[in-house]
C-alpha cells in the first residue's frame, strides 16, 4: 500500500505539472476501470467514449485542485467526474425517463427479495445493469456504487427521494428478474452444449 | 444492515474493467490545449534560467570559500552535458542538492524543477515508446451462454397450431387439385387396365404420451448429457422437471404405382412429414419451454399384394421401406420468469442421418370412379435407430401403429 500510495503521489505530481507522459500512464492504469464505470450509466459506445473524452480532459486541468487523501483518492475523484459527465449526460438529453408509475404498483413479494449476483460473471452483471431503463439504472447506480442517499440522489437528478427510492426498488426488482432469466438461461445452453 | 449485497456488488464491480472506446486517447490528446505544451516549454525555460542562476550562485560560493578548481569543474559538466537523456528523479535531485554544503531553498526549487525539465524534455522521445493500451478484449467472454432471442419468435409459437391445421386445409385442397389434374388427364378407360397408378396419402400416428423426468433438459438424448447433471443438480430451490411430448408426425405422401400383374404392385414416391416436439423444463414459475419442428422427406418402396377385390372395393397388403431424411428443423426456446415471457431464442437444427423404417400395412380402397380411389391403410412400422442425438417422435417410439388414408389415381398406359 505504502509503495502505491508513492508511486501515487509521484504520478499526481507530475499530473499537477502537465507532464504528459503522466498522463499516459495515468490515462493506461485507470481508462479501463473508468470505462466499466461509464457504461454502467450509458450503454451507448459513442456516448460513453464522448463522456470518458470530456473527462479525462476535465480530469487533467482540474488536476490541481486535487487534494490527495490516501491510496486510490485519485482514482475515486476520477470516477466522481466521469459520473458527473455522464449524469450531465443524461439529463442533458433529457433521457432519465423516470416511469412514474405510483409506488402501490410495486409487487410486494418483491420488496424483500434481493438480487444475488454471487454466481453471475461481471460481464453479464453489468448487462443486466445496462438493461435497466435509465430511471431505474441511474438511481441505482448512484445508490449502489457511489453510496448515495436517496435524498441525495433526489437533489442531484432533480427528482422526488420517493421517486429515487421506488426507481430503486424497481430496479432491484428488475435484476432479480434477469438473474432468474440468467440462470435459466445458462441452464439451457449447458445442456444443448451437449448437442 | 440487509444492504449487504450492495457492498458485494461494490466489491465485485470494483475490479471489473470495459474495453476503453477505439481511439479514446488520440481525441483526448488532440482536444488538450496546445498551450500545454507551450507552457511545459516555458516552464522549462525559467526551470533552467533558475537553475543556471542557482549553479553560478552555487559556483560563486564554492569558489569563494574553497578556492579549488575541482568541484567547479564536477558542477559545469553537470550544467553542459547532463540535457543529455539521463533520467533524474527528484529524489536524486534532491540528494544531490542536499549534499551541496549550501541549502538555499531556492537553489533547490531549481534543481527540482531542472530534473522536471529534462523528465518533460525526454517525453517525445520516450512517448512514442509508449506502448498502446491492450487491445479491446470482447466483453462478451464469460457471457456466451446469454442467449438473446426475437420477440418475435414467441408470437410465431403461438400460432404453430393454426398454421398445422391450415397446412392440412391447404393439403386437402392441394389434393383435390391434384385430382382435377389427373382427372383431366385420364382418359377414363376401365380399370383393369390400367398399368399406372398414384396416390396421395396422409397419415397420423396417435402423439406419444408425454414423459416427465426431473432436471432441466433438452430435447437431446439422456446418455449425451450425464455430465451435465452434476451441473443442474445445483438448482437445489425447487424440484425441477422436464416434460417432453412428442406430437403425432404428420405425413403427406404422393406415391406412384405400377402393377405388376392383378394381384402384385410396385409402390414408390415422396413423402413429406413433420415431427413436431415440445419441451417443458423449469420448476414452477420459472421455466423454459422448447418446440422442436422437424421436416423429413422421404422415399418409399412398397410392394402391395391384392387378395381380395369387387367391383367397388380392393383389400391388400403392403409392406416396404422408407428412408427419409431431415431437410429443415428448428428449435425455439421461450423462457419464463414468473410466468411471464421474458425471452425467446431460435435456432435451426439438422439431423445428417438418413431414418430407415421398415412399414406393414393391410389395405381397403373403395374407387370412386374408374381413376380414383380411397383408401385407408392401418399399418404397423419400425423406425430404425440412427446415431442422432436429437430426440425426435421416432426415437421415442421406434415401434408404433399408423393409420394412412388417401386417394389413388390411376394413370393408364
Amino acid at each position: 500500500m505504502d509503495k502505491r500510495k508513492k508511486d501515487e503521489q509521484e504520478l499526481l505530481q507530475q499530473l499537477v505539472q502537465g507532464n504528459r507522459l503522466a498522463m499516459r500512464e495515468f490515462y493506461d492504469g485507470n481508462s479501463r476501470y473508468l470505462t466499466a464505470v461509464c457504461s454502467r450509466y450509458v450503454s451507448n459506445e459513442e456516448d460513453v467514449k464522448d463522456i470518458l473524452q470530456e473527462s479525462f480532459l476535465k480530469i487533467f486541468k482540474a488536476i490541481d485542485a486535487f487534494e490527495y487523501r490516501g491510496a486510490g483518492s485519485l482514482r475515486a475523484w476520477a470516477t466522481r467526474i466521469v459520473v458527473n459527465e455522464a449524469l450531465n449526460q443524461i439529463k442533458e438529453n433529457d433521457r432519465l425517463q423516470l416511469t412514474t408509475l405510483p409506488s402501490w404498483d410495486l409487487p410486494d413479494q418483491e420488496e424483500d427479495q434481493e438480487p444475488d449476483f454471487e454466481d453471475i460473471p461481471a460481464s453479464a452483471i453489468m448487462e443486466m445493469i445496462q438493461s435497466l431503463p435509465t430511471g431505474y439504472r441511474t438511481v441505482f447506480n448512484l445508490h449502489v456504487f457511489e453510496k448515495k442517499t436517496h435524498k441525495e440522489i433526489a437533489s442531484m437528478l432533480g427528482i422526488s427521494e420517493n421517486t429515487s427510492a421506488s426507481q430503486f426498488h424497481r430496479a432491484k426488482a428488475q435484476l432479480v428478474k434477469e438473474i432468474e432469466l440468467y440462470r435459466l438461461k445458462a441452464k439451457h445452453y449447458e445442456r444443448s452444449m451437449a448437442r | 444492515m440487509s444492504d449487504q449485497w450492495q457492498d458485494d456488488l461494490r466489491d465485485r464491480m470494483e475490479l471489473h474493467e470495459e474495453a476503453v472506446p477505439e481511439g479514446l486517447w488520440e481525441s483526448i490528446e488532440l482536444l488538450m490545449p496546445d498551450g500545454n505544451k507551450h507552457r511545459a516549454w516555458s516552464k522549462r525555460m525559467i526551470a533552467l534560467a533558475v537553475s543556471a542562476a542557482a549553479i553560478i550562485l552555487l559556483f560563486i560560493v564554492l569558489y569563494t570559500t574553497n578556492e579549488n578548481q575541482a568541484p567547479i569543474e564536477f558542477v559545469e559538466k553537470n550544467v553542459s552535458i547532463d540535457p543529455g537523456p539521463i533520467p533524474m528523479t527528484a529524489d536524486e535531485a534532491h540528494a544531490r542538492a542536499g549534499s551541496m554544503p549550501d541549502k538555499n531553498s531556492a537553489v533547490k526549487r531549481a534543481t527540482d524543477q531542472a530534473s522536471t525539465s529534462r523528465i518533460t524534455g525526454e517525453e517525445k522521445l520516450a512517448f512514442n515508446n509508449v506502448s498502446k493500451p491492450p487491445a479491446s478484449v470482447s466483453r462478451k467472454d464469460e457471457t456466451a451462454v446469454t442467449v438473446t432471442g426475437t420477440k418475435e419468435a414467441g408470437a410465431k409459437q403461438e400460432t404453430t397450431k393454426k398454421e398445422e391445421i391450415n397446412r392440412v386445409v391447404t393439403n386437402k385442397q392441394h389434393e383435390n387439385d391434384l385430382g382435377q389434374l389427373f382427372a383431366s388427364s385420364s382418359r377414363g378407360r376401365d380399370r383393369e387396365n390400367a398399368k399406372w397408378q398414384t396416390s396421395l396419402s396422409t397419415s397420423n400416428m396417435p402423439s406419444s404420451p408425454a414423459r416427465t423426468r426431473s432436471g432441466y433438459g433438452t430435447f437431446v438424448v439422456q446418455e449425451a448429457v450425464g455430465e451435465q447433471y452434476v451441473f443442474l443438480s445445483s438448482d437445489i430451490r425447487q424440484e425441477v422437471n422436464t416434460t417432453v411430448q412428442h406430437f403425432q408426425p404428420v405425413s403427406f405422401g404422393l406415391t406412384l404405382s405400377y402393377n405388376l400383374n392383378e394381384k402384385w404392385s410396385l409402390a414408390s414416391g415422396l413423402t413429406y412429414s413433420l415431427l413436431s416436439s415440445r419441451l417443458h423444463s423449469g420448476s414452477g414459475n420459472y421455466h423454459y419451454d422448447d418446440n422442436q419442428r422437424l421436416h423429413y422427406l422421404g422415399i418409399p418402396l412398397n410392394v402391395a399384394y391384392n387378395f381380395w377385390q369387387n367391383n367397388k372395393f380392393a383389400g391388400y397388403i403392403s409392406s416396404g421401406m422408407l428412408v427419409e431424411k431431415n431437410i429443415a428443423g428448428s428449435l425455439s426456446s421461450n423462457y419464463y420468469i414468473d410466468n411471464r415471457l421474458e425471452s425467446t431464442a431460435k435456432e435451426s437444427i439438422s439431423s445428417k442421418q438418413l431414418q430407415w423404417s421398415v412399414n406393414s400395412a393391410i389395405g381397403i380402397e373403395y374407387r370412386v370412379s374408374d381413376f380414383m380411389g380411397i383408401y385407408a391403410e392401418p399399418g404397423v412400422a419400425y423406425y430404425f435407430k440412427n446415431s442422432s442425438e436429437i430426440e425426435t417422435f421416432y426415437k421415442e417410439n421406434p415401434f408404433n401403429f399408423n393409420l394412412r388414408v388417401g386417394l389413388r389415381f390411376s394413370i393408364n398406359d
